[in-house]
């Protein structure tokens, strides 16, 4: 094809290649501009230094029991006290976090993962395909969560972050499935779908290439609401003693140990602490989650 | 026109209107009912109407985006229909189309050269990156954008310049027809024209087919050779674009042309209005689908469909008064 079609664009050709800025770097920079997202991200950074880097903080380890020192208030060998067991509070506090964030990361990226690929292919191809595999996640949906736990432990006679992070898993991914499930339905309309059939693309190449990489906002903001609420619910099941047991570190294990009259009122710095953990990671990466859509937002413009 | 490069026959979609809990079908949208056309190589055949009036569903059931109810497509004499899934991918090298909304029809996380280079890595055109990377920038240079740019994103570009990518797109396949889907009514009147003649000239540069959708006639009379004017799923009158324009026979299309501005301040024309809305193509009139908004309605409008007949050579209408 000759090249003689006149230009009527007015756009002198030749010269080098001018490379363009690429969306998600034009997100980066509309998140670095909010303030408070910016913060939920350094507060955020901050608690995993500290919990990753725990031995750095405290010689103490968060499984060895001093029992000739139980249930002391801060002091300088022990800035935080101990619990009533002679445990550490500090060093639980700090690897308690891991346990925490551990399973809240873990369980919200596989959650996602599980959720954007059924939900993908069920708005993807609609139909009775769609059919059938939301009419499954009906049943998922309904299904009695604190039983399935009690059921699980039951039957594998154990309780730990593995089991915490299947269960969770496997009750939590229907929802993103069916969310997921409406993001595709609604790419599926758009013109630049429609244009990829036009041009010859396959369902995989369509799904994979066109639509999973304009989905990446949304899906960043499912995983840090997923993330915070994981955070919340690690604890809840914890302290309702579903979760994990009191061997194992953990901010919502520490509450649990706490619950009672005497330390309520007399010893805050067995249940602040771990309370003020938990109540800024669900903070922070709540901040960030909104940062995220607003930077992925292609109406926010700035 | 024996050699007809697109033949349209009967073509209908309709959608099913679902109610209750059993989903069971308790009616039809009857978007498309019965257009036929033709198109032959190297020519622009229009399809004008109000919006509603199927013709982007029309246009859309043609390349099978949406899967026809009934009717033949017959492309090059073959029937697209009856193509399986892996033919039809091949198939649509031949034919493209180019969105209304140029700002909903790019990828936005693609760059100029990547939304360029899929369609012939689909279709395995070019061996060579080096030589794809050569057609890319040749294809941007033919719709008069800069291949400098090609590693740009496209909310880099403004709505024209977008609509120039969407029709490189089309043309990286080198296909034999285009289906325009209001390819200028989302851009600036200045634009528009540009637009325009650049699909004039790649027409007459590599012999393309154009089915080009619009709802603005002026639009459509410059760049088409004939015009079908749908209504309510129908075509109700066909014909030579400047014969149809001088002498509408359909009392619509005469209504639609009576709307358009005439730019001489000492011209008067009669200016039709068209009483009523659209009717719903659930559940479309009785008889003639037009009767009830029309001028020259008669008794047998009311119950009985006209037929659809050639009045003149290549000139075809559906109504009584040419019974």
């Amino acid at each position: 094809m000759a090249a003689s079609v006149v230009s009527k664009a007015g756009v002198k050709s030749g010269g080098t290649v001018v490379k363009g800025k690429p969306p998600s770097r034009l997100a980066f920079e509309r998140f670095m501009r909010n303030p408070l997202a910016v913060a939920g991200a350094i507060i955020l950074l901050a608690i995993i230094f500290i919990t990753v880097g725990a031995p750095l903080f405290t010689h103490y380890s968060p499984s060895v029991i001093d029992i000739m020192n139980t249930n002391a208030p801060p002091s300088a060998a022990h800035p935080l006290g101990t619990d009533p067991s002679g445990y550490d509070n500090l060093a639980r506090l700090l690897y308690g976090g891991r346990v925490d964030l551990t399973v809240a990361f873990s369980a919200g990226v596989m959650t996602l993962v599980i959720g954007t690929i059924y939900g993908g292919i069920s708005g993807y191809f609609g139909g009775w395909i769609d059919n059938l595999m939301m009419r499954f996640v009906d049943v998922m949906l309904n299904f009695p969560f604190v039983v399935f736990i009690l059921f699980l432990e039951a039957v594998f006679n154990t309780s730990g972050e593995l089991l915490l992070i299947t269960v969770v898993v496997l009750t939590s991914w229907p929802a993103s499935g069916r969310f997921m499930r409406g993001v595709f339905i609604q790419l599926r309309q758009q013109d630049f779908v429609i244009g990829a059939t036009t041009i010859g693309a396959g369902a995989w190449r369509t799904i994979f290439r066109h639509m999973l990489p304009n989905t990446v906002g949304t899906l960043s903001v499912l995983v840090s609401f997923a993330v915070a609420g994981y955070v919340g619910l690690e604890a809840a099941l914890t302290f309702i003693g579903l979760g994990l047991p009191l061997s194992v570190a953990s901010w919502g294990g520490m509450l649990s140990e706490a619950s009672n009259y005497t330390a309520m009122t007399t010893q805050p710095y067995l249940w602040l602490p771990p309370a003020i953990m938990i109540v800024l990671t669900i903070l922070s990466v709540n901040f960030i989650g909104d940062g995220l859509r607003d930077a992925f937002d292609p109406q926010m413009r700035s | 026109m024996s050699e007809a490069l697109l033949q349209v026959r009967n073509l209908k979609k309709h959608f099913p209107i679902r109610k209750g809990v059993m989903r069971r079908i308790a009616g039809q949208v009857r978007a498309v009912d019965g257009v036929s056309f033709e198109v032959g190589a190297g020519e622009t055949f229009g399809l004008v109407g109000e919006s509603g009036c199927g013709k982007s569903t029309a246009g859309r059931s043609i390349l099978r985006l949406i899967e026809p109810t009934a009717g033949q497509i017959l492309f090059g004499g073959k029937d697209i229909r009856k193509l399986r899934k892996g033919q039809m991918r091949l198939m649509r090298r031949e034919m493209q189309i180019v969105f209304q909304d140029p700002y909903a029809s790019l990828n936005p996380r693609y760059t100029v050269r990547q939304i360029l280079e899929e369609p012939m890595i689909i279709h395995s055109l070019f061996g060579s990156p080096t030589e794809r990377q050569k057609r890319v920038a040749e294809l941007l240079e033919t719709v008069g954008l800069s291949a400098s740019r090609m590693d740009r994103y496209p909310h880099e570009f403004s709505g024209g310049q977008r609509q120039r990518i969407g029709i490189a797109r089309a043309l990286a396949v080198d296909p034999k027809l285009i289906i325009a889907d209001e390819p200028v009514s989302a851009l600036d009147v200045s634009v528009q024209s540009q637009v325009l003649n650049l699909l004039d000239d790649l027409q007459k540069q590599l012999n393309l087919s154009y089915v080009f959708i619009a709802h603005d006639l002026s639009v459509v009379k410059h760049i088409s050779d004939r015009i079908g004017v749908m209504y309510l799923g129908q075509i109700v009158e066909l014909g030579e674009s400047d014969q149809l324009y001088e002498n509408p026979l359909h009392p619509y299309t005469q209504a639609l042309l009576s709307a358009v501005p005439v730019p001489d301040p000492e011209v008067r024309r009669e200016r039709i209005i068209l009483q009523g809305d659209l009717p719903s193509p659930a559940n479309p009139p009785k008889g003639c689908y037009f009767h009830p908004r029309c001028k020259d309605c008669m008794e047998v409008c009311r119950t009985q469909a006209p037929e659809w007949k050639e009045v003149k050579p290549g000139r075809f209408v559906g109504c009584h008064l040419y019974d």
